[in-house]
């Protein structure tokens, strides 16, 4: 143990750091005097000359509480710190002292102790451009001289806030021990804020791909928040990280108590939490941060023993990353996209901005290709007779900070590529290396990607030149394996070989065969090197063309370079066709010149050109319905959701055909065909939805063209969400499909009293009046207001929507009250079809299918009556004295909560992200079902609709804050009482102790019991008030706030119907992942995190101790008790209010009461 | 001319109960009072999950959302969402819940 190295340490065991060293010095009060004059007030580094005792007492304290190691006090030991007292001349010797303190004080020990240099942030960003690279990188330099001279036994770059700042001090460590000729372990520790970045906007995914690539031995998180706000960043890293993973969190997230900084978390709770984290994800290192004490350390100590050093499969998959997010290199579906117009030889507008020093245009361009769906960025502005260095500096200075993905550094200067990577704060990808001229330049420039962290793009050229063969590429390719991976060491993920393109388009025979060559080499290349990636400078191989036929080509060359298994492609993503969209016609010439498939008679490419001779063609004339009929396209246009051609097609029809015609016999054929397919499961509502989209663009452009405005309509409705309901999205899917398949439809919107719906009638007419409604409750106002309508003489056609209904409540019990037909709609078709029939004199037949469908079930009630209890065994639970169920088990320690009463809190979208249920958002809310698609029929639907989407919108709701995310959450001392009570104290009225003097009862909640399985009521799970043990009732409110509702509205009346859908859907589940967000937060509080389940997909499965019980679920049925609850929570204080209804106000509001009795689950009443 | 018939047993409660050959989980737990709660009942909550003790075989099998569900809990194949299945044969049934 004694002579082990720090690093075999940390195979062996968990090890143990220090805790706040700053707050330690401030506690000896230091004096002017201390310091040695007023113009070196408050540099602490200097105390390790003036006051090395005080240094050495800290540091021994920390030993003597069980650490391991100790961090130097170096913290702003460096040049640019130091210069603000003058003494940027004493960096080197300050550091040696500071090391050879602590390292006279472990030597004092027994066992063995460890000194770690601590390498602060220092007082300037870099990639703010606070301070240029020189210098900061000078600054670390001589401290890293200082800590390698004076011994330490690891560096540690600390608190790091910007990647920039850690790729030079990390830098400057290896080159520091370089020249001294010593090799120590370098550790990198970021600090992520409350936002869930680091302070210039990196997350935590960016960090590990920039960091990895360091050669770190250690990365981890200290400071600025505590354990529970690191755990997220902690799992990610100790899932992903190839290295260890080290915790040095605050305790606990610093709280300004009378102008005085207050950490909160006490030794224990701390150490409870560390360990938390420790138990469910496995971390090498433990130590505290700001606001914890040697107290903390020891703390940590005596749990230290119960950990057992870390055995991590961590996964990392290799990516490359800018200064804010990540991209995986192994991102599906393949290709990664590298965007090729922010380069200076490939467009114009580029090359024009770059001529005029324009450097913001340049940028535009650059934020316009991430727009348009490039993940990582060609940037080359190699220009004759310009300084490259200097443009890229510029360029890079402005565009880091504001596009968010990676780089591609394109140039074959050595110096423009290593100022480019000095300036690019994430992992790039320097473009590229060859061996046109030998080894030594490739090997300079792989030099420089090991220096800085970055991957690299071969080409397949050698001294002989281009490979032009497969043969050619695969041999070369290998070279560069042999260089790139075997001896420079690389992953190799991060070897990109591109095996070249060439034009088909100038005829000449020497390149007649060159894609089939190259895409030969794809293959090859995949078999041999799987973890390799390739990529193609796409366009070559259309160039000489004409634009349109370019983009066939290109387009083409793709599909087929993908399917053999290509990763990357330089391309413009705007100007790639989906290959289903090329007419087969130009699909056959195009992959004839492609394969190289001349004939004596017949040469593709002379094809092409006569095709696109003409000048006047339009590009449009190339897309699939090319020779198709109009018709035809319109009807394609329709089940395809294409809305931007739709208009221009119509207007083409409009020569042939009147409007009317136009639109009932081809746009709302088209919309049957989506009727069917939906209904048959081919189609899901998403798809649906955009059909509807392109429909309503159609009929926008028509409607001028007919005379008669409504003479189209095949009738109207009158749509409503009943009394009491604030529930929109079902009935505005229904007039979606309605309005957009010829019907009026009069949207009078939610909590609609039936006497308004019945003056709309009297005043404007309609052919049926649907209702519709999510609540329980709202089916008996359905039926209430059926029983008014009667009272009222009327008989119109009225058809029932909505979750909580049934067939046979609605053709019974509803019917039953009213002399005109009440028809089921069970979903929008349905009441399409419904509509469809009852304004085409349809009614009897429906009400006759509807009376034989019943005789039928009647003649076999056998189903239903034939299910026949045989014995309802012994096992029937008895209930105990007080009425509550016997199953339940009694006695269980009642936990203590960390306060009484209710707090706000406070969380960022990202973190509520992290929550998110994505298989019930995209099953579920979004209505992505497999129904009859085939496996891969339904992942493709996943990978190329669902999940985009998905990303889509998260990116859109963070960077819009598009959401209000607030919470509010407690504890209560709380009872049950009776058999089906809870009741809820005062926290302040409780006394503790033998005589309990007054509890004062602020809320009471009743609930329903099962007649029986378990009977179990909510009640049962809380201390009854008898046993005179006072229990702990959590509760809690999160909200979305009124903006969720406003953003999806927006859309809504923007026509952009799917939007609109996907907003609804995953703000409502947005609120159920903040609701399990603070439910975890609640779980940790009470101590009973211990049993949560690992994978977020178990959590949300209930996949912890205990329930949380939300009103208007079948154990809590009544939604009356939001008042009590509401009350208790003060939910006004973020803006939430009960309507007359009950329910909660904004929409996408969720409360709670939570229990953490372990045999509390949901049950039905 | 009548369904062959089931039993399904719901081991939680020693409940017995006999239905037509073909009926869905969820109206066996209707009909009968059974102890089980359901969700989503589209197979995304997962709040319906069971065990079958025995008679694994006489169930229909999983709908894609059903088998997608329990996969990605890595769930153990004798377990079920109650509200994706019908009864083919006779059954024990356990109640997991979620």
């Amino acid at each position: 143990m004694k002579n082990l190295s720090l690093s075999a340490a940390l195979q062996e065991r968990v090890l143990l750091l220090d805790g706040a060293m700053g707050t330690q010095i401030f506690a000896n009060s230091p004096t002017i005097e201390d310091y040695g004059g007023i113009e070196f007030d408050g540099c602490v580094e200097l105390l390790n000359e003036r006051r090395p005792e005080w240094i050495k007492k800290i540091h021994e304290n920390y030993f003597r509480a069980g650490a391991d190691a100790v961090e130097t006090n170096t913290f702003g030991c460096n040049e640019i710190v130091l210069a603000e007292f003058g003494l940027e001349h004493r960096v080197f010797d300050l550091n040696v002292q500071a090391v050879k303190i602590a390292r006279e004080v472990a030597e004092s020990f027994g066992e063995k102790k460890w000194v770690i240099g601590s390498v602060g942030p220092g007082t300037k960003l870099l990639t703010l451009l606070q301070v240029d690279y020189p210098t900061m990188y000078r600054s670390y330099y001589e401290q890293m001289r200082g800590l390698i001279a004076g011994g330490a036994d690891a560096v540690l770059i600390e608190t790091a806030q910007d990647l920039g700042q850690v790729k030079i001090a990390a830098r400057a460590a290896r080159n520091a021990m370089k020249a001294a000729g010593k090799k120590i372990p370098v550790w990198v520790q970021m600090t992520i804020e409350t936002t869930g970045t680091m302070l210039v906007g990196s997350d935590v995914q960016a960090a590990l791909a920039s960091i990895e690539m360091l050669g770190v031995d250690v990365i981890g998180m200290n400071c600025a928040t505590g354990p529970d706000e690191m755990r997220p960043h902690l799992a990610y890293l100790c899932e992903s990280a190839p290295m260890a993973v080290s915790c040095l969190p605050n305790a606990g997230l610093p709280e300004n108590r009378n102008g005085q900084t207050y950490y909160p978390l006490g030794p224990a709770q701390f150490a409870e939490r560390v360990q938390g984290i420790s138990k469910d994800f496995g971390l090498n290192i433990l130590g505290g941060c700001c606001g914890t004490t040697p107290e903390h350390i020891r703390a940590l100590a005596d749990i230290r023993g119960r950990l057992n050093p870390p055995v991590r499969a961590a996964r990392y998959e290799r990516s490359v990353s800018s200064l804010y997010n990540s991209v995986s290199l192994s991102l599906e579906p393949r290709p990664l996209y590298v965007g090729e117009r922010t380069n200076a030889n490939g467009s114009k507008a580029f090359r024009d901005a770059l001529s005029r020093d324009d450097f913001e245009t340049m940028v535009e361009i650059a934020k316009e290709q991430s727009k348009e769906g490039a993940h990582i960025l060609d940037v080359c502005v190699a220009y004759v007779s310009r300084d490259e260095k200097r443009d890229m500096c510029e360029f890079l200075k402005r565009l880091v900070t504001q596009v968010n993905i990676p780089l591609m550094i394109d140039s074959t200067e050595v110096p423009v590529i290593e100022a480019a990577l000095q300036h690019a704060p994430g992992k790039c990808i320097v473009n590229s290396i060859n061996f046109e001229d030998g080894e030594e330049k490739p090997r300079k420039i792989l030099d420089l990607c090991r220096e800085y962290g970055a991957a690299v793009v071969a080409l397949t050229i050698d001294e002989k030149g281009m490979a032009k063969t497969c043969d050619e590429k695969i041999q070369i390719a290998e070279r560069l394996y042999r260089l790139v991976v075997e001896e420079y060491g690389f992953a190799p993920e991060d070897l990109i070989i591109d095996p070249l393109t060439f034009t088909l388009g100038s005829g000449e025979a020497e390149w007649r065969n060159s894609a089939v060559e190259t895409l030969n080499s794809i293959s090859v290349l995949r078999e041999r090197y799987p973890r390799v990636k390739t990529i193609l400078g796409l366009s070559n191989v259309s160039f000489g063309l004409k634009p349109w036929p370019r983009q066939i080509l290109n387009s083409l060359m793709l599909y087929h370079a993908v399917e053999r298994g290509l990763t990357m492609a330089i391309l413009n993503a705007s100007k790639i066709l989906p290959v289903a969209r090329i007419s087969p016609e130009h699909r056959k010439i195009f992959e004839a010149l492609l394969f190289n498939q001349r004939t004596e008679i017949a040469d593709p490419l002379k094809e092409i050109l006569s095709a696109f001779s003409d000048p006047n063609a339009k590009q449009m004339q190339a897309v699939n319905d090319d020779n198709s009929p109009v018709e035809e396209k319109l009807k394609n246009d329709i089940i395809d959701g294409r809305k931007n051609q739709i208009a221009a097609h119509a207007l083409e029809a409009l020569k042939t055909y009147p409007p009317l015609t136009i639109i009932n016999d081809i746009l709302l054929d088209g919309m049957k065909t989506v009727g069917e397919r939906f209904g048959s499961g081919q189609m899901q509502l998403p798809f649906v939805l955009e059909s509807a989209e392109s429909m309503k663009a159609a009929v926008k452009v028509l409607e001028p063209f007919i005379e008669k405005k409504d003479g189209y309509r095949k009738g109207r409705i009158i749509l409503a969400t009943v009394k009491g309901d604030v529930h929109d999205i079902g009935k505005n899917l229904v007039e979606i499909i309605l309005s957009n398949n010829g019907f009026e439809v009069l949207n009078l919107g939610i909590k609609q009293p039936i006497e308004s719906i019945v003056e709309t009638y009297r005043s404007q007419g309609a052919d049926a009046i649907g209702l519709s409604g999510l609540l329980v409750k709202s089916t008996v106002i359905m039926k209430e207001n059926l029983e008014y309508m009667a009272a009222h003489g009327f008989d119109i056609p009225v058809i029932l929507g909505g979750a909580a209904l049934t067939r046979d409540f609605v053709e019974r019990e509803c019917q039953a009250v009213y002399k005109g037909p009440v028809f089921y709609a069970e979903d929008a078709f349905s009441g399409l079809h419904l509509m469809e029939k009852i304004c085409s004199g349809g009614i009897a037949e429906l009400l006759a299918a509807r009376r034989q469908a019943a005789e039928k079930s009647a003649g076999s009630a056998e189903s239903r009556d034939k299910i026949v209890v045989v014995r309802r065994g012994d096992k029937k639970v008895d209930l105990d004295a007080q009425g509550q169920s016997g199953w339940v088990r009694r006695g269980h320690t009642v936990p203590q909560p960390p306060f009484w009463g209710v707090r706000k809190a406070e969380h960022s979208l990202t973190e509520v992200f992290d929550y998110l249920d994505d298989f019930a958002l995209l099953r579920s809310r979004w209505g992505f079902a497999q129904g009859q698609l085939t496996d891969a029929e339904f992942e493709k639907v996943l990978n190329e609709k669902a999940r985009p989407t998905l990303e889509r919108l998260k990116e859109r709701v963070i960077r819009e804050k598009a959401l209000h995310p607030a919470a509010l959450y407690g504890y209560f001392p709380a009872c049950s009482r009776g058999s089906n009570e809870i009741v809820v104290y005062d926290p302040h009225s409780i006394r503790t102790g033998a005589g309990v003097t007054s509890r004062e009862v602020i809320a009471r909640f009743e609930f329903p019991r099962q007649a029986n399985g378990r009977q179990l009521c909510i009640a049962d799970f809380i201390a009854h008030e008898a046993t005179g043990i006072v229990d702990v009732l959590g509760v809690q409110l999160v909200t979305m706030g009124h903006v969720a509702s406003e953003k999806a509205h927006a859309a809504y009346s923007d026509n952009q119907f799917s939007e609109y859908f996907f907003m609804h859907g995953l703000s409502t589940e947005l609120t159920e992942a903040y609701a399990e967000l603070i439910h975890a937060q609640v779980r940790m509080d009470l101590g009973i995190h211990g049993r949560d389940a690992a994978s977020r997909r178990a959590l949300f499965s209930q996949g912890y101790q205990g329930s949380r019980y939300s009103f208007g679920y079948p154990a809590c049925p009544d939604m009356e008790l939001n008042a009590p609850l509401l009350k208790l929570l003060g939910a006004e204080q973020i803006g939430v209010t009960l309507s007359e209804s009950f329910q909660m106000v904004p929409e996408q509001t969720t409360s709670a009461l939570v229990v953490y009795h372990p045999q509390a689950r949901y049950f039905s009443t | 001319m009548s369904k062959p018939r089931s039993k399904v047993f719901f081991v939680l409660e020693d409940l017995e109960v006999e239905v037509p050959h073909g009926t869905k989980l969820s109206e066996v737990v209707e009909a009968s009072g059974a102890d089980i709660t359901f969700g989503c009942k589209s197979g995304t909550c997962g709040t319906c999950r069971v065990r079958v003790v025995d008679g694994n075989r006489n169930l229909s099998a999983p709908t894609p959302e059903e088998r997608d569900f329990l996969s990605s809990l890595g769930a153990a194949d004798d377990e079920r969402l109650g509200c994706q299945f019908c009864v083919l044969g006779d059954v024990s049934i356990d109640y997991i819940g979620s």
